[in-house]
């Protein structure tokens, strides 16, 4: 029995991650390690970029499940939803701080990071959502200057 | 007034604003609404570009800063890309090809002004600095810009019929913002040294590892609770089946839509 060879999702998943490996790999092959910069000052990043970016996807998420809640007749539905979120919160939080001293990327107190943090990610998701934006033009521009695929002389006729 | 009280009264509470606005003009139940969500877009839009002088001690305006210099090159890129988009093969709203010329101009100066916000001396600055939010901003975008390019460009040759001359716009616009990043990686620009924006496109990586990592926690903790309530509902009561009366309308409703046009 022949198998078909069908394309997986995979393969776009591959995609969408080989140029930050790529970025990452070329860099160090032309020009090596940056002086003073390691991951002491990357880890932070991930840990306050992942839980600033957890605490503003919950939010969303959290208004969502009043619709959900409403729409299902489950009005615990967005407490219960509140519950679990604060507690994986807390603990991805202790997880990262227990990593080493971390979480203050040169700012001088809690506060100044917590707005730091804030604006960062509001800036990357701006980024994130412009390139999306770009991309899709892009498709949809190629699409729609692509030969017509549907015989028109027939939808035509079938107007007459 | 205090520097923090004031930051928050004149940035993030207009900043606020805008996310809200929007939320309350998708109610479709009253044009008031509608109109109250776009005046609140609008009033917070305009708080935040002009933070850097109403609170320009605040490190948060340097985000009002940004979005203000983001803004013409970004509109001009969207209106382009919408112009060419809508004057191709389009069933209705067809724009004349004068539209789309305009389309290939506004694109061309809005990434080309993107491009000179980096190499020459036009770059948003704060007190003698780069603004540091644009060294967030910059490889973001041009890395999550390969990314999404690459993936649809891939899913368009894995999934789609025939769409390999489609696919080449998006490899093309992939690897021009790949060899925007590696060339500003390598080379100097009048403002920015290429080690400091390596720093940043390292930086970016891990910011978008870590919005990955937080976004993938924060959908598994809500789904989870849809999980368990979607498990325990009840089955849904059978219904008896058609009778042959039913059938029959069925069958001619079919036969009516669905016939052969010479029978």
């Amino acid at each position: 029995m022949i198998s078909e060879n069908k394309p997986s999702i995979k393969v776009v998943l591959i995609g969408a991650i080989l140029p930050v490996f790529s970025i990452v790999a070329i860099d160090y092959t032309l020009n090596g390690g940056i002086p003073n910069f390691g991951m002491a000052e990357i880890n932070p990043r991930i840990a306050n970029s992942a839980l600033t970016s957890f605490i503003l996807v919950s939010i969303f998420l959290l208004g969502n499940m009043f619709f959900y809640g409403e729409s299902r007749n489950r009005p615990m539905a967005p407490i219960y939803g509140m519950i679990i979120a604060v507690v994986v919160g807390i603990l991805a939080a202790i997880f990262f701080i227990n990593q080493g001293p971390m979480l203050l990327e040169g700012n001088g107190s809690v506060r100044a990071q917590l707005v730091y943090n804030t604006a960062h990610t509001i800036v990357s998701i701006i980024a994130l959502a412009f390139s999306a934006l770009v991309t899709l033009g892009i498709l949809f521009s190629a699409m729609t200057h692509s030969s017509p695929r549907i015989d028109n002389t027939h939808m035509n006729s079938e107007e007459e | 007034m205090d520097e923090i009280f004031e930051a928050a009264l004149l940035f993030w509470l207009p900043f606020a604003f805008i996310p809200l606005g929007f939320w309350i003009s998708q109610l479709k139940s009253s044009k008031l609404f509608n109109n109250f969500g776009y005046s609140l877009i609008i009033v917070g839009l305009i708080f935040v570009l002009s933070s850097p002088w109403t609170v320009p001690e605040s490190p948060s305006s340097a985000v009002g800063q940004l979005l203000g210099f983001i803004a013409g090159p970004t509109i001009l890129v969207l209106h382009g890309l919408y112009k060419i988009a809508y004057s191709g093969n389009v069933p209705v709203g067809k724009l004349t090809k004068r539209d789309k010329n305009l389309g290939f101009v506004s694109l061309f100066v809005g990434i080309t002004w993107l491009n000179l916000m980096h190499w020459w001396g036009i770059t948003p600055s704060m007190d003698n600095s780069v603004n540091r939010y644009w060294l967030v901003f910059l490889p973001n975008l041009l890395l999550s810009l390969t990314c999404f390019c690459l993936a649809i460009g891939i899913g368009l040759l894995a999934f789609g019929d025939s769409r390999a001359r489609e696919s080449r716009y998006l490899f093309a616009m992939a690897s021009a913002s790949f060899i925007f990043l590696l060339c500003a990686m390598n080379l100097d620009s009048i403002n920015l040294t290429a080690i400091e924006f390596r720093e940043y496109v390292w930086l970016s990586v891990a910011d978008l590892l870590g919005i990955f990592i937080g976004a993938v926690l924060a959908i598994m903790s809500f789904a989870s609770v849809i999980f368990v309530y979607e498990k325990n509902l009840p089955k849904p009561v059978s219904i008896e089946p058609p009778t042959s009366d039913e059938l029959a309308v069925v069958s001619r409703v079919i036969k009516n839509n669905l016939g052969d046009e010479n029978s």
